[in-house]
């Protein structure tokens, strides 16, 4: 298990070994959809994400992955529970509080399609520096030195800070979206599928350079994947998020090597490996049997 | 059975590096042969032609499984798309290549011969099934649709046969099945529904093209089940295409890895992993045991 490089001199003396929580989420309900269409999707999901600390929340399409980072976002609200992040109550905030806590850059996140969440008609640069603008911050001059800096630490080029997202290859925006959320200094960043439309080479490195920041920059990140390779070389903590609810949590080791919820015992057992058998297919009935219809 | 030979590496594809340490293994009546295809497309930008794949090379045999492994933009689509003639349009094969099957040389064919081919004796199923299949029409109408037309059948008989396969590639309920439309059902269920339509007409050949690639791990396990199932009772040759070298070595005996239209190395599958040649294959074999589930191999279960 990794260590960050050291907690912040401020940090809750609370668990003087674990370093603090930047992502506390307790018990936490979540409806979506209007009228009769209205269908709770989280039925009181717990984590917890510590400062330098990577967690991925794995599970099937629709378990509810995306539906826990867009609250911990403050885009969906919740029917109940709570979302803290460096201990501070963010659920249920007001929309200007909201505002405020989102130009703080606090949280940011990556998503899956570096295409769609970059402003086509926007350089580079200018996407990287528009949290800061919104934020207020410096002068054009400092802002283009921090766009300068962020390229930099994701390993790009300082002159793409010139280009649009569909000039440059599909690696190279990730590492751009990466670079916007990270010029904001944040405390916590929810990853969303960020590497499943990569292909190999530029999934490992941007893998890689995931786990070079967590390190250098001591952030807490949620990592939400259906791939199981990625969180296994990626993550210090699994959450398994079955059907609106998390079924197991544990470290990588734990939950990859020993799972204990079925549908885990499912899961990690269904994954193709190069070498592995995994479970056969009775197994795999079997276990498919024990779980809710 | 295939018979085993081994040739000289002088004879495999020329690309830099490629491999002679593997098996070779050609089927002694094959049943597919893909020689020296090369697939060209014009580009305004490269000012005139660029290749997609380059003079690749494979032969299969009936009831053999085949895995073609690449990255997006290796050609193992386009090489796939050659074997269906559905290659878009502005792509085309150059000439010295050639494809037959069973005999008969498919880059010849009429769309009209293509027709009686291709959706009976050649099928495919591709990545995202819901593009395939009419929004306003139910699944069951579908398969009817396409077993009246390529089958010649009634539609009393359609229907019998429609739900027969519905059944043979595991619905629980086909009846139920057959009377919903493709946005009720599952991706792992469209899946199903497009297996069910791809071996209607009773295939020799059926190419999955990164068929898994958008399901659920457990689903996927349970599509690759599925196609390993079918192609054990029907015997059918499998081709299966995918971005994911562990997909293609759970299913398939031999493999052929691609990068930039050129194959890098083939040749049995264990042995591939077991000792592979081309620094490609080793880059992805090492991507799996960086960020893979092979990380945490010898203290799995």
């Amino acid at each position: 298990m990794s260590q960050p490089n050291g907690a912040r001199p401020d940090a809750p003396a609370a668990g003087a070994e674990l370093p603090d929580e930047v992502l506390t989420v307790r018990d936490l309900v979540v409806s979506l959809g209007r009228g009769r269409a209205r269908r709770e999707v989280l039925h009181g999901a717990s984590l917890t994400v510590r400062r330098g600390r990577i967690v991925a929340l794995i599970g099937e399409t629709g378990s509810g992955k995306t539906t826990l980072a867009r609250t911990v976002l403050g885009l969906v609200s919740p029917d109940s529970g709570e979302i803290r992040v460096d201990g501070r109550l963010v659920s249920g905030l007001s929309g200007a509080e909201l505002r405020t806590f989102r130009r703080s850059g606090q949280v940011q996140y990556v998503f899956q399609d570096p295409l769609q969440s970059l402003d086509p008609d926007l350089s580079v640069g200018d996407s990287i520096a528009e949290g800061l603008l919104a934020r207020g911050e410096g002068n054009a001059a400092a802002r283009t030195d921090a766009v300068a800096d962020a390229l930099r630490l994701v390993g790009l080029p300082v002159e793409l800070a010139s280009r649009l997202p569909g000039e440059i290859s599909g690696g190279q925006r990730q590492r751009v979206t990466i670079a916007r959320a990270m010029v904001l200094g944040p405390e916590l960043v929810l990853l969303d599928e960020p590497v499943s439309a990569l292909d190999a080479a530029n999934r490992v490195q941007i893998l890689d350079l995931l786990q070079r920041l967590r390190a250098e920059r001591n952030v807490g990140m949620l990592f939400i994947s259906h791939d199981l390779g990625s969180v296994a070389g990626i993550s210090d903590e699994v959450a398994v998020l079955y059907r609106g609810e998390i079924v197991e949590v544990g470290t990588t080791r734990q939950v990859l090597t020993d799972p204990q919820h079925p549908y885990t015992q499912l899961l990690v057992g269904s994954a193709p490996t190069l070498h592995g058998e995994g479970l056969s297919r009775s197994e795999r009935e079997r276990l498919r049997a024990l779980l809710p219809a | 059975m295939p018979e085993t030979t081994t040739l000289s590496g002088a004879a495999l594809p020329t690309a830099a590096g490629a491999p002679a340490g593997h098996t070779v293994v050609e089927p002694a009546v094959p049943l597919l042969s893909v020689d020296h295809l090369t697939v060209t497309a014009f580009s305004p930008d490269h000012d005139g032609e660029v290749t997609l794949v380059d003079d690749v090379s494979f032969h299969l045999g009936r009831g053999e499984t085949f895995g073609i492994v690449g990255e997006s933009g290796s050609g193992k689509s386009m090489t796939c798309r050659s074997v269906l003639g559905i290659l878009p349009a502005g792509v085309h094969t150059a000439p010295g290549s050639a494809v037959s099957f069973d005999g008969t040389d498919l880059l010849g064919l009429s769309d009209k011969q293509w027709m009686s081919l291709r959706g009976t004796r050649i099928a495919a199923v591709f990545q995202d099934p819901g593009s395939y299949l009419n929004p306003s029409m139910t699944v069951g109408a579908q398969l009817v649709e396409v077993l009246r037309i390529k089958g010649g059948l009634k539609r009393r008989q359609a229907r019998e046969r429609a739900l027969e396969l519905f059944g043979d590639i595991g619905l629980r309920n086909p009846t139920a099945v057959f009377r919903q439309y493709p946005f009720e059902l599952s991706g792992g269920m469209l899946q199903r529904v497009l297996i069910a339509i791809a071996i209607s007409g009773d295939p020799d050949l059926l190419i999955a093209d990164e068929a898994t690639t958008a399901l659920d791990v457990t689903v996927q396990a349970e599509v690759l089940d599925l196609l390993a199932e079918l192609q054990e009772r029907t015997g059918l040759a499998l081709v299966v295409v995918s971005h994911d070298l562990a997909v293609v070595a759970q299913v398939c005996e031999r493999v052929m890895v691609m990068q930039s239209g050129v194959v890098v190395e083939s040749g049995p599958t264990k042995e591939v992993l077991h000792d592979p040649q081309h620094s490609y294959t080793r880059e992805l074999m090492r991507a799996h045991a960086e960020y893979g589930l092979e990380r945490w191999d010898e203290e799995r279960p």
